[in-house]
């Protein structure tokens, strides 16, 4: 008969204790959780997280406010330099 | 013990067990990469730590370490998927998983530890390993479905209760960040102790995401 195991986690780890508990430096622990941070959203209307496929790699990191379009850094940059 | 240096008592005293830790004994084998990342998403979705002999340098107490990791993990699954012969000169069977299973076992009676066992073929184990009659595998048939849906039959009475859909979508994000996740590393597959580490940092972050806290 397979046993089921009755688990007792009442309090379940965040991603700060597993990146504690592997050894991932907190520096690293940072830039992962802002990597996915890029790939999840809430849906507005239905409440669920939803995990963008696409394009997550090119994105800000944390101008939300820019909806994942690229920071025109480098634009106004060249744009300066050309004066 | 009072007469003893504090060097040695220190080796002597037992590791902490943790609530929160799952030790992962499953096969190191390219075939096997998606199941790995179904059971770290599933773990992870359970709010819990997975835990991999893959942390573990080789060297010379590479068994006290292991020894040592499944002593302080709470839970283990055991993946007894993969009995063949391997396709590398010379053909032999893997008996790495059979032997953590047995370690884990002998362990069991001394500390605070459960475990379960999966297969990907009903009945093999009878065969494979008939000293477990009595104990009946979890059959998840080789499939990322499979290894959710006996998630959710073995882990029973947790705080968390995520849904298959839950953990597929962990398991969706891992794939995503699969590739970037290798070439930071160097890596050619996810059997690497980084890559491991990576794995279970973004599936634990996914998983608080789903659970709705706001870190």
């Amino acid at each position: 008969m397979r046993q089921p195991i009755r688990v007792d986690n009442s309090r379940p780890v965040t991603v700060y204790d597993t990146a504690r508990i592997l050894g991932v430096s907190k520096k690293r622990t940072e830039a992962i959780i802002r990597e996915v941070e890029r790939t999840i959203h809430r849906d507005a209307k239905t409440g669920e997280v939803v995990i963008r496929t696409k394009g997550w790699e090119n994105t800000p990191g944390n101008h939300s406010s820019r909806n994942g379009r690229k920071t025109s850094k480098t634009a106004s940059a060249s744009r300066k330099a050309s004066r | 013990m009072a007469g003893k240096p504090a060097k040695q008592r220190r080796r002597a005293a037992k590791p902490r067990v943790r609530e929160e830790d799952v030790f992962l004994n499953i096969p190191y084998d390219a075939r096997f990469e998606n199941l790995l990342l179904a059971y770290i998403a599933g773990i992870s979705a359970f709010g819990f730590a997975p835990r991999a002999t893959l942390e573990i340098p080789f060297g010379q107490r590479r068994l006290d370490r292991i020894l040592s990791l499944i002593r302080q993990s709470r839970y283990s699954i055991h993946d007894l998927s993969r009995v063949q012969l391997d396709r590398k000169a010379p053909p032999t069977p893997r008996f790495n998983m059979p032997f953590e299973l047995g370690l884990t076992v002998a362990l069991e009676r001394a500390a605070h530890h459960s475990w379960i066992v999966c297969e990907t073929v009903p009945h093999r184990i009878k065969k494979s390993l008939s000293d477990l009659d009595g104990t009946d595998a979890y059959i998840h048939g080789g499939t990322v479905a499979g290894v959710f849906r006996e998630l959710g039959n073995a882990f029973v009475g947790s705080s968390r209760q995520p849904t298959v859909t839950e953990m597929s979508r962990i398991y969706r994000l891992l794939r995503v960040h699969f590739r970037s996740v290798l070439k930071r590393a160097g890596a050619k597959d996810a059997f690497n102790a980084r890559v491991f580490e990576e794995l279970c940092v973004r599936a634990s972050k996914a998983a608080d995401a789903l659970a709705g806290l706001n870190d």
